[in-house]
């Protein structure tokens, strides 16, 4: 009987399906000072390591089902995890999103300046070497991401892939990149310094702001930090603003993702679903929210040098989840759009990505719109119109008008599902 | 909309010599608002010309003085906020 305590979940699926002569790949967790033992060589039949890590009590090795029962019953081991392949941005959200196919047709972001106000950016890393046109630093930490939140997002929206041979490539690699750092280390800050970065970006002359920040939900989106997003999309800047990831529940949104005009995202999975921790509106004053969702599950973009974020892959890059990263890929393809179409005006912006999306079937106020499509968006494909799915109205949600049957519609949406 | 929340404004009340970080919309000239603000005993820490409005530090009291001014047009919390992903 397997142990559940020490097999992760993912193996336990995997010795359901292997035979017993196969040897299945895991990293093995022993007590700390144990692994130095473990080091100088297998001894068990049926297994054969391949790595000993020197950073931590962990040895990658090949075992059969036999060898990794008898591993379960070594008290020095602590945990057994199946080592799993890692997905790249540009294996999986891209082809999703299908942005691949937009950059083959020439656009790359080039001319277009995004702005990532969030925890600074690491301006050594070589994604996003040639291309830091501005950085401006409100905590008085100094510009350098000490926490990666910010440079992964840069990476998503704009990484070149430079230090991957492209792999890890974002959205947008020919957008230049403007960095407002308004999170301390910590991944916390204050909304007066986000609106000093948001007015920093609009000064520079920015098209784009991409934000990966919040508080907590509900928000009515008049509070200083919403007026101030407003008023930048009516300055001509186009804002792409995270949802946040207090989902399932409802009326999760919260500041400055329930602002009217700006394009708030919540995240789905690469099966096409939205996250189940994905925000989910009507706001407080019961307007639809979010616009649209992007994937932003396992995303894997550039890391900071120095930082631990996420499950990093190498010292280059690192794999994150949440609506932090779903807005920079979004903010990535606004790029693609203003490049290819550079009369579009915010409001036009947001409206052509809202009105392109995918349907996911999904109530509004779980995906908005649905998912982004970055070649629906350029070719301006409306043609089949995305299922609103709220039976008190047929008009699309622009997150500008109160949607009376929305706070009905989720609470029986969720009510139903929990009843399965 | 109220200028200020009933709750923040009890707050004021409850603790006139505690210290709030506040976000004040005001009307006017910015930079002459500002200085007002200053005058008035808030430690003002940034200016924002596309809302109009004023990131400060002040007393309970100050604040409650600050509603009653007719160019102060909101008062909120400076809140909170964090990264959404890792």
């Amino acid at each position: 009987m397997p142990n559940p305590r020490k097999l992760s979940d993912e193996l336990l699926v995997s010795l359901g399906r292997t035979s017993a002569d196969s040897q299945i790949p895991v990293i093995v967790r022993y007590i700390p000072d144990r692994v130095v033992m473990r080091a100088k060589g297998p001894t068990m039949r049926g297994v054969s390591e391949s790595y000993n890590y020197r950073m931590a009590p962990l040895v990658h090795m090949h075992a059969t089902p036999e060898a990794l029962r008898n591993l379960e019953e070594d008290p020095e081991i602590v945990r057994i995890y199946r080592d799993l392949p890692v997905r790249a941005l540009m294996d999986t959200a891209l082809p999703i999103v299908r942005a691949p196919q937009v950059v083959d047709l020439g656009y790359d972001g080039s001319g277009i300046r995004i702005a990532i106000i969030d925890t600074g950016i690491d301006v050594d890393h070589p994604d996003f070497s040639g291309r830091v046109a501005g950085t401006a630093d409100l905590v008085g930490e100094g510009p350098d991401d000490e926490n990666g939140h910010g440079t992964h997002c840069a990476g998503v929206a704009l990484g070149s892939g430079a230090a991957s041979a492209g792999r890890y490539r974002g959205i947008a690699p020919g957008a230049l990149l403007y960095s407002a750092k308004v999170l301390h280390r910590s991944g916390q800050g204050m909304m007066s310094d986000v609106m000093a970065g948001i007015e920093w970006a609009v000064e520079q002359g920015v098209h784009i702001v991409s934000l990966s920040l919040g508080g907590p939900g509900p928000s009515d989106g008049h509070d200083a930090l919403c007026d101030i997003c407003d008023a930048a999309v009516e300055s001509g800047v186009v804002v792409v603003v995270a949802a946040g990831n207090d989902g399932p529940g409802s009326f999760t949104v919260g500041s400055p993702g329930a602002a009217r005009r700006v394009l708030t995202v919540g995240a789905s999975t690469d099966e096409d679903a939205v996250a189940p921790f994905s925000s989910r509106g009507p706001t407080a004053d019961n307007r639809v929210k979010p616009d649209l969702v992007a994937p932003g599950l396992r995303i894997t973009a550039a890391r900071a040098g120095e930082t631990e974020l996420g499950s990093p892959v190498d010292p280059y890059y690192t794999e994150c989840s949440g609506t932090s990263m779903a807005t920079p890929l979004v903010a990535g393809i606004c790029a693609l759009l203003m490049q290819k179409e550079p009369q579009l005006t915010a409001d036009q912006v947001k409206a052509r990505l809202m009105a392109t999306a995918i349907d996911l079937g999904e109530h509004p106020c779980v995906q908005g719109q649905g998912r982004i499509d970055a070649l629906r968006a350029i070719h301006d494909e409306q043609g089949e119109a995305p299922d609103t799915g709220d039976p008190n109205d047929g008009s699309p949600g622009d997150g500008t008008s109160p949607r009376p049957g929305c706070l009905t519609s989720v609470t029986s949406l969720f009510t139903r599902r929990h009843k399965g | 909309m109220p200028k200020v929340d009933p709750e923040l404004r009890q707050e004021w009340k409850d603790g006139e010599r505690r210290t709030f970080s506040l976000i004040v919309k005001v009307s006017g000239d910015i930079e002459a608002r500002r200085e007002t603000l200053e005058d008035m005993g808030c430690q003002v820490k940034r200016a924002y010309r596309l809302t109009n409005s004023v990131s400060v530090r002040c007393s309970g009291a100050t604040a409650l003085s600050l509603t009653r001014r007719p160019w102060i047009t909101r008062v909120e919390r400076d809140s909170n906020v964090r990264a959404f992903g890792g």
